[in-house]
Parts: structure tokens; C-alpha cells; sequence
């Protein structure tokens, strides 16, 4: 068995857990195993028609009134002992701040492998090829798992979520009790904060513009917002704009911050570090303004603008709102 | 408050990223080694906490005999003590079940009321040691802090997850793994700098285990090809307008 920890969160599916179950779901057909989706929490039988819109053959419920708020400790209890109950071949989990936890747990409590953040997944002549991404994501990895279950947290969005169902559209649910104890829900989440949207956010937004070093201030930055307002964007920094003080931690663009896929990403006062650019890379035209004519980024950008942001930046958003009066 | 902070040492890719011939570790010649971000952070978190209440903060790290120097700069930045797990042979046998283990064994003999972890290494990136750890000890843990707040005798801690906060509130002892970000790392004083100079750095040796995670080989993903330089100054923004249009984009 394949078998995949489905996350839920206030009554809906995680997106990205659709995406786990697709890789679970290819992994199945190629080895002819079957694919189950596990869901731990309350209320949980609402979720079965996706889960068989998404090929799941086999439906395991972890049900229990205690389990309505997270806890750590309890969910992994209620994943280490689906393991031992159904002995599968492949754990997969999307590496969302819950799968990341609950696998690592799991690993460390079955003393099993685990692969984190894998950006491929294919099985070659009986044998699991895994690719991961290493040093925050500059790098790649190709890994070998060399106890099993192999334990699988998929990096978002690296999978595509495409539903298909299982040839004969069967769906078997299947209940397990899992004894919890005080213990188990000592720590448990008193209060999710939801975020508060402020505009468009960074990760969803189609116009990204980005400020480094260059910007020189928060005061620099003003301009930069304004001309992410033009296009409805957002702001983006580097790790030395947010080091200065200058953006908040959010915004930070990168290895360790945020990763960002826009139609169009402006790269403002940016050298185009390799650590900048992981978080970058996947956009689909990025503009460079930079005074120094070698800086890296301009062998990584689509259009560059070699001179000071100070000038040009103030000088596109004079442009664009002429064309934007002139409708 | 007792605080153990775990780290490690990393190296500073920031001048080049090039992977040896054995395909499975980085070239090192002439780069300089670092503390991982998240770990900065979790030692500025932990003097501060230190600062605020009272306390010792103990940094505890497993590597080469080189990884002092990382411990003497947490301790110049403002830790008690440092100790160093000095792993044998190559650094690369060691991955995070190996680490996990020989951290949880140093944790056994010491006393704490909370170990801090950074989020990940920068390196591997595995994002398993502190959870590992906290499994070990038979410890509660939150993963992925952003913020830790002494309330009315009480510790409540803020993890980021993808709708945005959990808040959980905690007893210790307990593990927390720290995020990047969280706050800004101070840079060390001279006088710091100086204490950790003199500072005895008790060291252990530790020897890895099996790992079931193999490491085949190492690539570079392939990069972004490089485009057409516009001009000069503002005189290019009407070029740029030009191509953002044809692109739909304007
Ligand atoms: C483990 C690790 C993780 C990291 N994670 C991240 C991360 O997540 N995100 C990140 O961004 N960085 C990260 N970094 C840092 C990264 O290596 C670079 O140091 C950083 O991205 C550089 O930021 P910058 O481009 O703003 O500054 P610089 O490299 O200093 O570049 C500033 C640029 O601005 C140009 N400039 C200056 N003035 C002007 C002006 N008036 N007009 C036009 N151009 C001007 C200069 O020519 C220069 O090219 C990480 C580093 C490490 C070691």
C-alpha cells in the first residue's frame, strides 16, 4: 500500500495534501500497489468524495472529538500506528508545517528514513528514485531510502494536483481506533491566528517587485510600493533589506524566506545572489535595475536596466500612469 | 530559565556553490564557515530570554574541532557555556538520525527547562534533528517558532503554519525548533569577544550510526538563461514598457 496523510483544516482539504495524493497516487500505478489516503481529525467523511475524485482506493479515518484541535503528540500517534496497522511500502505527506512534523516524528519514533521536501519521485526497475531539495533548495539531491516504509514529505507545489479516479471508482473506508490518553493532548493548539491579508500576497501575487541593498531605505521602498500598486503587485526584499530593518520578515525573498513564481518579477538594487534567485527563478520575466553593468543578476534577468533605481524606478512609474491616463 | 541551544556550523555558500567531483559535498577551499541562520536566531532568542529572566544558556554542537569556533561565537554573542560533540572522520557520514542521537545522549546529562533548535540546517536541510530529539527525550515540542511570549507565569509560543499562527501553550521541559527571521541576531561585543577567547569548550567525542538515508549524488538545478540588457538610465523605460507590452503585461 501506498499511503498518503491527507491534512485538513477548518472542514477543507489542504490543497497541497491533493497534490501528495496524486504523487501517491502515480507511485501506486507504477508499482501496482493500492493507494490509501489517511485522515485524522473529526467530521472526516465529508472529504470521501475527493478523496475517491483523486483515485484513493482505500479511505482510513482516524475519528475521535479529541482530535478536532491539532495536537502533536496525538496525530502522531494516530500516524505511527496506521504504519504499524497496515504496514505499507510508501508514507507520502505534503511538507506543510504539519506534515514536516508529523513524519519526522513518525520517522524518529519507527526509526525509519526519511526524505524531506523531494522535488521528484519515479520508480526505475523496481527501485524508488527520490530527488530532494538540499542547502534551502540552491541544490538538488538525488537520495536513496534504505528502510521501509520510506518516508516521503513532498515539497509544495513540486507535484501537480490532477484528479483521477481508480479504474473502478471503489472506495473503502476503513475506521481505526486509536487510544489517546492524557498524555497524548497535553500540548494541543489553544488558537489558530488566521493571517491578515494586507493587498495581494506575496506568494499569490501575478507582479512581484523586488528591493534589495540598492533601495538603500525603508523611506527607498515607498517607491517600490508604489509601483507594485500599479500593477496590483506586491513587495519582495532581499535578505539584506530585511537584515537593515527595512521590510519585514514576510517579505524576505529566497533560501530562507519565500519562494515566488510571477508573470513578472522587478529585481530593484538586487546583485542576484544564488540564494535570492531559488526564491525567484520560477517567475516568468524578471527585470533587473541595477548601476553595476556586471552584477549577476543581469545574466539571469530577461531585461536589464543598467543605472541608478533611483531614477528609473520613479521614471517607469511616470511611464506607466501616462499610458494608464491615456487608457 | 535553562536553555540548551543546539547548532551547527555551515558553509557560507554566499561566493560560490560548487559541487566536487564525488558529486556528494560542496567544494570548501576558501570559504569560510557560519552558524546556520535559524540557529542564529535561536541563540539570540535564548540570550534574550536569558536577559529577561534570569537564566543560563548552554550551546551545545556537534562537529569538527573547527565547530569551537562557532560555539565561541555564540558564547561572544552572549551564552554561558559551550559544548563541542567532536565527530570523527568525515563530517558526511553524519546525517540526521546520527546527529539526533548523539544530541539527545549530550541533553541526558545536562538540565534544562527548554533546548532550542533552528528550524533546518542550511546544508542538509533535513529538518528532523530537533524533532528527533524531542521524540527521544519523550519531550512535547513545537516546530516552526516565530514567537515566544512569558505571559502571567505562562509560555505561549506562535508557530507559523500556511493559514497563518497556531499559538500553544507550554511546559517545560520542552523542545522548540526556531525560525529565521524571528528576531534580529545581535553582533557580539569586544568584551564578549574576548570572554569567548578564554572560554573552555568541554569537549565529547561522538561516533555516527547508520543511516538509512543514502545520499547518492548532488546537481545544480539548471538556471535561468540570462536576456537582453535594455540601456542605460531612464532613457531604457520606454524599451522596457515596450517589451512589457508585447509580453501582455502592461
Ligand atoms: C544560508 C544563507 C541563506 C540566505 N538566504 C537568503 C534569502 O532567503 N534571500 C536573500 O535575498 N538572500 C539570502 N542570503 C543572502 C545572499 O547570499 C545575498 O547576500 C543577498 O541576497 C544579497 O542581497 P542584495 O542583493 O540586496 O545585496 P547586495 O548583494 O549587496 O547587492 C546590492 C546590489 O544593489 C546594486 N545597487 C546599489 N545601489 C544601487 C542603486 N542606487 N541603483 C541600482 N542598483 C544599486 C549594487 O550594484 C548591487 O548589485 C542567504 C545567504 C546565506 C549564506
Amino acid at each position: 500500500m501506498i499511503l498518503t496523510f491527507i491534512e485538513e483544516r477548518k472542514g477543507a482539504l489542504v490543497d497541497t495534501s491533493l497534490e501528495a495524493l496524486t504523487a501517491g497516487r502515480r507511485l501506486a500505478r507504477a508499482s501496482g500497489l493500492p493507494l490509501a489516503a489517511l485522515l485524522i481529525g473529526a467530521d472526516l467523511e465529508r472529504h470521501l468524495p475527493k478523496l475517491r475524485e483523486f483515485g484513493a482506493e482505500r479511505a482510513i479515518l482516524v475519528e475521535s472529538d479529541k482530535l478536532r484541535a491539532y495536537s502533536p503528540a496525538a496525530y502522531t500517534k494516530a500516524l505511527v500506528q496506521a504504519i504499524k496497522a497496515r504496514s505499507p511500502k510508501v508514507v507520502l505527506a505534503s511538507a506543510t508545517a504539519l506534515g514536516k512534523e508529523l513524519l519526522g516524528r513518525a520517522a524518529a519514533r519507527l526509526d525509519l528514513g526519511l526524505a524531506t521536501g523531494c522535488t521528484e519521485l519515479s520508480f526505475q526497475d523496481g527501485r524508488m528514485k527520490i530527488t530532494r531539495a538540499v542547502w534551502g533548495g540552491i541544490l538538488f539531491a538525488e537520495v536513496e531510502l534504505l528502510s521501509e516504509p520510506r518516508l516521503l514529505t513532498l515539497a509544495p507545489h513540486a507535484f501537480p494536483a490532477e484528479p483521477e479516479p481508480a479504474p473502478n471508482n471503489r472506495l473503502e473506508v476503513e475506521r481505526l481506533e486509536v487510544p489517546l490518553e492524557e498524555a497524548d493532548l497535553k500540548l494541543v493548539v489553544r488558537e489558530l491566528l488566521e493571517a491578515v491579508r494586507k493587498g495581494v500576497s506575496l506568494t499569490e501575487a501575478e507582479v512581484v517587485v523586488a528591493g534589495g541593498r540598492g533601495v538603500g531605505s525603508e523611506e527607498g521602498f515607498k517607491k517600490l510600493e508604489e509601483l507594485a500598486a500599479l500593477f496590483g503587485g506586491a513587495v519582495g526584499a532581499t535578505r539584506i533589506a530585511v537584515n537593515n530593518g527595512w521590510r519585514p520578515a514576510e517579505e524576505q525573498i529566497g533560501q530562507t524566506g519565500v519562494r515566488v513564481a510571477p508573470k513578472l518579477y522587478f529585481a530593484c538594487g538586487i546583485s542576484g545572489a544564488v540564494q535570492h534567485m531559488v526564491g525567484c527563478k520560477d517567475a516568468k520575466i524578471i527585470v533587473a535595475i541595477n548601476k553595476d553593468p556586471q552584477a549577476p543578476i543581469f545574466a539571469r534577468a530577461d531585461y536589464g536596466i543598467v543605472g541608478d533605481l533611483h531614477e528609473v524606478v520613479p521614471a517607469l512609474i511616470e511611464e506607466i500612469k501616462r499610458l494608464k491616463g491615456r487608457g | 530559565m535553562k536553555i540548551v541551544v543546539c547548532l551547527k556550523r555551515v558553509l557560507d555558500t554566499q561566493e560560490r556553490v560548487e559541487i566536487a567531483p564525488d558529486g556528494k559535498r560542496l567544494v570548501s577551499t576558501g570559504l569560510d564557515y557560519v552558524m546556520n541562520t535559524h540557529d542564529e536566531c535561536a541563540v539570540e532568542e535564548a540570550i534574550r530570554i536569558k536577559e529577561a529572566k534570569g537564566g543560563t544558556v548552554t550551546v551545545l554542537s556537534l562537529g569538527p574541532s573547527g565547530a569551537t569556533e562557532t560555539i565561541r561565537e555564540a558564547i561572544a554573542m552572549g551564552a554561558d557555556e559551550g559544548i563541542l560533540l567532536e565527530l570523527e572522520g568525515d563530517e558526511e557520514a553524519w546525517g540526521p538520525k546520527s546527529t539526533a542521537s548523539a544530541l539527545a545522549q549530550a541533553l541526558k546529562g545536562l538540565e534544562f527547562d527548554l533546548v532550542f533548535f533552528g528550524l533546518e540546517s542550511g546544508d542538509g536541510s533535513h529538518h528532523q534533528v530537533g524533532l528527533a530529539v524531542a521524540e527521544a527525550l519523550g519531550l512535547p515540542a513545537v516546530d516552526g517558532v516565530k514567537k515566544i511570549d512569558f505571559q502571567d507565569g505562562k509560555i505561549l509560543v506562535r508557530r507559523g503554519i500556511e493559514l497563518g499562527e497556531e499559538v500553544y501553550e507550554l511546559q517545560p521541559p520542552a523542545v522548540l525548533t526556531l525560525v529565521d527571521g524571528m528576531n534580529r541576531p545581535r553582533h557580539p561585543s569586544l568584551r564578549g569577544i574576548m570572554l569567548a577567547k578564554r572560554k573552555e569548550i568541554k569537549t565529547v567525542k561522538a561516533a555516527p550510526r547508520e543511516e538509512p538515508l543514502r545520499l547518492i549524488q548532488l546537481r545544480k538545478p539548471p538556471e535561468r538563461a540570462g536576456g537582453e540588457i535594455l540601456g542605460e538610465g531612464k532613457g531604457a523605460v520606454p524599451k522596457l514598457l515596450e517589451k512589457l507590452r508585447e509580453a501582455g503585461l502592461v
